[in-house]
């Protein structure tokens, strides 16, 4: 069954379709909600407020973009309004327990370095932060990004060219604070 | 591996891990959004319920409303308020104060005048004068003044007063028969005198007299 013959059925509040069409896209927007809080209650709190205004709003959806694209907007718009919300302050003063926990840390100075790129990702500005977990970790197109962002696709790219300089910046720094102490 | 690629490949892996999703809880999600979709519904018909029910209690409750205001219109309009009786009473009393004491002021000239004579007559000087056409002349006048205005007086709110009509009324009496002396009765003149005396008239008209009144005159 096509996406749009699930979409007409949801829209007559057939609770099958509205399953499908969860089942399809609920990852997506779990692992987004999750990457952006990187935490699990509010990830799913944010998912499940994501689906409510979806299907409430399923009347609206005029099928100008796909499904998909119309959902993620509404995703990004609900998490980034829930971090403005809740305004956590997340520090990366995480303690021994998530320092192993954090996989693939080979010795104890990749694990620094790792914690130290995470606090720099911490520090990004919001949409920057948003840009560069979509397209570097998430895998969307940056045309996908536009259009949940609602700027246009080379905003979305100079806010990943940015957030990378960033990062390259404090790796750099690390890498020679690194070398300047095995010198020693 | 040059040092750009490692650098890369650092980025890479940090950025891969940051925030790493745990598996995805579909089914605990998807549960949670029957909930809440669930209390949304229980509270769209809660709403629902009141408004039905407001169709037909709040149509009941301002035709109580309004039987109420209703009601006690009716009652205050069948029990007026105080105010509204006492405040005319108040005025009408002022009025009759002021009036009264308006005649009173105008009483006083009629009997310092009065007095003044009498004061004459019981001196002698008219009674038993020696030009005796013009004495008569001179005091049948006066009475005849004088006791024009005491009737009008006495006919007047100004003898409202009891002790000022009695006051009046014997002055009038005293009057009636001096103008049957001027008139040329003077065998009735002992018969004055005991008058004055007996009802002790200038007296009691001295008294009657405001101070200032006496002065003038």
């Amino acid at each position: 069954m096509s996406e749009q013959a699930l979409i007409e059925r949801a829209r007559r509040g057939d609770p099958a379709a509205e399953r499908c069409l969860y089942d399809a896209h609920v990852d997506r927007v779990f692992r987004l909600a999750y990457r952006m809080t990187g935490d699990d209650a509010l990830a799913r709190d944010l998912t499940q407020d994501t689906f409510l205004r979806a299907f409430s709003r399923l009347d609206g959806f005029r099928g100008d973009s796909a499904f998909g694209s119309w959902l993620h907007a509404i995703a990004v718009s609900v998490i980034l309004n829930g971090l403005r919300r809740i305004k956590r302050i997340r520090g990366r003063e995480r303690g021994c327990e998530d320092l192993e926990a954090m996989g693939g840390a080979r010795n104890a100075e990749d694990t620094e370095l790792k914690l130290t790129l995470h606090r720099a990702i911490d520090a990004l500005p919001e949409e920057m932060r948003l840009v560069l977990l979509m397209h570097d970790v998430e895998g969307y197109k940056h045309h996908e990004i536009a259009a949940c962002t609602g700027v246009a696709e080379g905003t979305t790219k100079a806010r990943l060219h940015h957030a990378r300089t960033r990062l390259r910046r404090v790796l750099d720094d690390s890498l020679g604070a690194q070398s300047r102490e095995e010198a020693r | 591996m040059n040092g750009t690629d490692r650098r890369d490949e650092i980025l890479r892996r940090a950025t891969r891990d940051y925030n790493a999703p745990p598996p995805v809880p579909r089914e605990e999600i998807w549960t949670g959004i029957g909930k809440a979709r669930e209390a949304a519904d229980r509270e769209r018909f809660r709403r629902a319920r009141f408004l039905r029910r407001a169709r037909v209690w709040a149509p009941a409750a301002a035709a109580a409303v309004l039987a109420i205001g209703f009601g006690l219109g009716r009652l205050a309009t069948r029990h007026p308020a105080p105010e509204s009786v006492a405040a005319p009473a108040v005025v009408a009393q002022s009025d009759f104060t002021a009036d009264a004491e308006a005649y009173r002021q105008a009483t006083y000239p009629l009997i310092g005048r009065a007095e003044r004579m009498l004061t004459r007559l019981v001196t002698a000087d008219v009674r038993i004068g020696g030009d005796g056409a013009a004495a008569d002349a001179s005091l049948g006048a006066w009475t005849t003044d004088l006791l024009a205005e005491t009737r009008l007086l006495l006919d007047s709110p100004a003898a409202a007063d009891p002790e000022m009509r009695h006051l009046l009324q014997d002055l009038e009496l005293s009057l009636v028969r001096l103008a049957h002396l001027s008139a040329g009765r003077r065998d009735q003149a002992g018969w004055i005198d005991d008058t004055l005396t007996r009802k002790a008239l200038l007296s009691r008209l001295r008294q009657a007299t405001p101070a200032d009144d006496i002065v003038r005159f």
